[in-house]
């Protein structure tokens, strides 16, 4: 009775939605995020994340250690598919992406440095048995990049390039229900995989005015993992479970900014691109198949966005203050959108200060994400309704210069 | 200078980006939709169901108090329950395991299903006025104004439900007259369906007309429907109907299930011939055995037939099977002229009850709901519900209950939201949707079984036949 069980195959396993979307994170040093993430054109260990030309300006050999305490919170009101506007709210969750820094920087101002952070991340928890548990209960991604680096100076003083290897280390988790039966069968998919990708940047010094510019590859990050399904026996010819392969291509981005420098002043206008139409299809393959457990394609198709920043810094004496506000769009079509990323276009309010004495500094950046209220109608998942979000973002970074 | 550049430095940060946060540091949040109502144009304060099996909560062949408390008139009770409404609504609830020929699943792969005839005893025989929910398993149009004596109908068809649901002719001679006697402000009609399925489910070998081998005639569908729905209109002068339409059988997995082709019960896939093209199943049609068309309808009783050699070719490997060579009986297949006949009546009584509906005498106090297009729709494109991807399948689809005919409960759940959906629409109410994922769905064996032989379902093919006496026997 295969071509009964067939049917079980397209919907089975996963509604029509992996997870994630606009899984990006921006924040990888408290000192850019107090400035809305406008750091093109400026220099500091965490330039190698932002702009890795930067690093051939900064003298000796430098050190920065950091996390970023994101608290967020979302809500959905719906579905509609229910005549309803019930509100559901995200089990609260903190995150916390963190970051390394080491540059070292000969005085001719060839510069080598590694860092490592986590530019792509998601994480989502609905309630075990919300409304929406079939689409998603609980979503995890992790990425972890390692990013040697060169920066030298080029032809002249005022200009610097910045090249560099980024190796990609990933986790992902995703948990939800089948609810097509009694008992609800609970499916868990897990795995993790690696993937490699290259950076550049070139920065410009024109004092009073810079110009920055860096490009981070895609990456396609190949995961190896399992499909856990706990269920009755009697579905265990159905759903065996077993191992899964899956890769999903992390999109590339280019980041430029246009600065503006005195002695105390620092001020950027920035511009970031994120190529998230490279996130278009998702091919999961299970190792062992049956009617119910078969091979997925999924379809996302998400729009390449910008992301519009400013950020200022004064600085007096030992000290720093920061204030930034961005811009920033989402990628996911009204469509597509769906509770595992309650995404919207959001408003980005930074605040930041920093304190030196002797070699340390020591920087802290908050910023309050303040995401538009998303209604969607017409998702193909069959969840219509409204989401609302917010987030609190804390930065703090501890630098060392070493000498 | 200096100083003054420090000052308007630390202005810009502290002040600007302060002014801009302490404005705008909340979430964006406004309200959205309307609040849940019922409106001031139905009172919902006496509500009575009219119908059939698909009303009673008949489910998986048989009528039981599991199913019946997820009928979709006791589903739309409970929503406008919810919000404030205060309805008690009666249902001729059966004990478990019900009355009928029960369907268990006992295993998805291979599928096995067990039937168990069952006879329990009603749970409230002695309920003091006629029920609220006056469906009648088996019940065709003519049998709301029918006013023969319950218990000798009963015999008389071979169909309890008349005796358990109206009991005595104390409480009223017919449906109508019981529904007249709770005096309701609000009344759920689903009728029609037998006046056509008795005939498609017998694969055209016996009927509802006068002769007992076609539909209801036309003009008799007209009649009764017309008068049903002004007899109820007169009870009171507020009274308000709902009144769903007829389903097209091709949505209906009891007749889309088994394709009209040889399927390899190992793969899954149709056995091809030389020329790539299918080989046909050999049923008979016209009083006579041929070969298959696509056209034709494999009623699902014909499964279990197939697995033991009705319907194909006495030839290796199926001569195996004892009944090799023998075509598939009459009963079983809904041939390509029946089919056309089955949707004719179909369309003729949807278009009877649109008109009747629409009449402006009528359209006030009467709101169709739309059965017929919805199912159409679900068959076309699937249903997606928060994540889950409803279809006409048979049993993975969601929609139907093991017999293939009857809706499951999520079906009923899914068919009280149209019913609700249409109230709200046509009188300004907003009574919430039931969550279909609240309801229960696919009832999984509970012990797993071992593998069988075949790939092909085990459904017996006795089960069915009681489902199609309950539609047929007059």
């Amino acid at each position: 009775m295969r071509f009964i069980l067939a049917f079980l195959a397209i919907f089975l396993i996963f509604s029509t939605n992996l997870s994630a979307g606009g899984f990006q994170i921006n924040e990888h040093g408290a000192r850019a995020t107090g400035m809305a993430g406008a750091f093109a054109t400026s220099y500091a260990p965490i330039s190698i994340f932002y702009n890795p030309a930067g690093i051939a300006y900064l003298k000796g050999m430098n050190f920065s250690l950091g996390t970023t305490l994101i608290f967020p919170s979302a809500r959905f009101r719906g579905p509609y598919q229910f005549n309803t506007i019930q509100e559901t709210k995200i089990v609260k969750q903190v995150f916390y992406p963190s970051n390394l820094y080491l540059t070292y920087t000969t005085e001719s101002g060839l510069a080598f440095g590694i860092g490592v952070f986590n530019p792509y991340g998601l994480g989502t928890k609905w309630p075990e048995n919300w409304v929406g548990r079939a689409i998603t209960v609980e979503s995890d991604l992790k990425t972890f990049y390692i990013n040697p680096t060169i920066a030298f100076k080029a032809f002249i003083d005022e200009l610097s390039l910045g090249v560099g290897f980024n190796y990609v280390y990933s986790t992902v988790t995703l948990t939800r229900k089948i609810t097509s039966f009694n008992p609800e069968v609970d499916v868990k998919l897990s795995g993790s995989g690696t993937g490699v990708g290259f950076n550049f940047g070139l920065l410009l010094k024109l004092d009073p005015i810079s110009f920055g510019l860096s490009y981070r590859s895609e990456v396609k990050v190949k995961y190896s993992g399992t499909a856990d399904f706990k269920k009755p026996s009697s579905l265990d010819p159905l759903l065996p479970g077993g191992n899964i392969k899956t890769s999903v291509r992390m999109p590339g981005i280019i980041n430029a900014g246009l600065g503006f420098s005195t002695e105390n002043l620092t001020f950027e206008l920035g511009y970031q691109f994120t190529k998230w139409s490279s996130y278009d299809v998702v091919e999961i393959d299970f190792e062992t198949e049956t009617p119910a457990q078969a091979d997925q394609k999924l379809e996302r198709y998400y729009k390449d966005v910008s992301l519009y920043k400013a950020g200022l810094e004064y600085r007096f004496g030992n000290f720093a203050l920061r204030g930034g506000i961005a811009l920033d769009q989402n990628p996911i079509n009204d469509k597509y959108v769906e509770p595992s990323l309650p995404d919207s276009d959001r408003w980005e309010f930074t605040f930041g200060a920093g304190y030196t004495f002797g070699n340390i500094t020591v920087d802290f950046g908050y910023m309050f994400v303040r995401f538009k209220q998303r209604e969607v109608i017409g998702t193909v998942v069959g969840f219509d309704g409204v989401y609302n979000a917010s987030a609190h973002l804390f930065g703090i970074n501890f630098s060392y210069k070493i000498f | 200078m200096r100083r003054k550049i420090k000052i308007s430095g630390i202005f810009a940060v502290a002040l600007i980006f302060s002014f801009a946060f302490i404005f705008y540091a909340c979430e964006e949040f406004t309200e959205v939709g309307n609040p849940p109502s019922l409106g001031v144009q139905v009172d919902f304060s006496r509500v009575v169901a009219i119908g059939n099996s698909l009303t009673a909560g008949f489910q998986d062949g048989a009528l039981f108090e599991g199913a019946q408390q997820y009928s979709y008139a006791n589903l739309i009770v409970k929503q406008i329950n919810s919000i404030g409404g205060n309805i008690k609504f009666e249902q001729p609830l059966i004990n478990e395991p019900g009355i009928g020929t029960r369907l268990y699943l006992r295993s998805l792969s291979p599928l096995i299903i067990e039937q168990r005839t069952v006879t329990s005893s009603p749970k409230n025989p002695t309920y003091p006025a006629p029920y609220n929910n006056l469906a009648v398993p088996g019940a065709i149009l003519y049998d709301i104004f029918d006013t023969t004596d319950y218990a000798a109908k009963s015999i008389q068809r071979g169909n309890p439900f008349f005796q358990i649901v109206l009991r005595n002719r104390a409480l009223g001679p017919t449906m109508f007259h019981q529904a007249k006697a709770l005096n309701p402000t609000f009344v759920i009609f689903w009728m029609g369906n037998n006046d056509v399925l008795g005939y498609a489910s017998s694969g055209g070998t016996r009927g509802t007309d006068p002769t007992g081998k076609l539909p209801t005639p036309d003009i008799i569908f007209l009649s009764l429907f017309r008068s049903a729905i002004d007899s109820l209109l007169k009870i009171n002068s507020t009274v308000k109907i709902a009144v769903a339409n007829i389903p097209d059988v091709t949505v209906i997995p009891y007749f889309t299930t088994v394709p009209w082709f040889i399927v390899d019960p190992n793969t899954g896939k149709p056995v091809l011939d030389q020329q790539g093209r299918p080989i046909p199943l050999i049923g008979v049609k016209g009083g006579t055995a041929q070969p298959l068309t696509a056209n034709d309808l494999v009623l699902l009783p014909a499964m279990t037939l197939i697995a033991t050699g009705y319907g194909l070719p006495n030839v290796p490997p199926f001569n195996q099977l004892p009944n090799a060579g023998k075509p598939l009986p009459d009963e079983v297949i809904l041939d390509a002229n029946e089919v056309t006949i089955a949707k004719s009546a179909i369309t003729k009584f949807n278009l009877i009850i649109d008109t009747v509906l629409a009449n402006p005498a009528r359209a006030g106090r009467t709101v169709k709901v739309d059965i017929y297009s919805k199912l159409n729709d679900v068959k076309a494109h699937g249903l997606e519900i928060a994540g889950v991807k409803f279809t006409t399948s048979y049993i993975t689809g969601g929609l139907f209950s093991l017999d293939g005919i009857h809706p499951s409960s999520r079906g009923h759940a899914i068919v009280a939201n149209e019913f609700i959906k249409a109230i709200n629409t046509k009188f300004g109410s907003n009574i919430p949707f039931i969550d279909v994922m609240s309801v229960p769905g696919i009832q999984l064996p509970t012990t797993a079984m071992a593998e069988g032989k075949y790939q092909l379902p085990k459904v017996p093919a006795e089960a069915f036949k009681n489902i199609v006496e309950l539609f047929t026997s007059r």
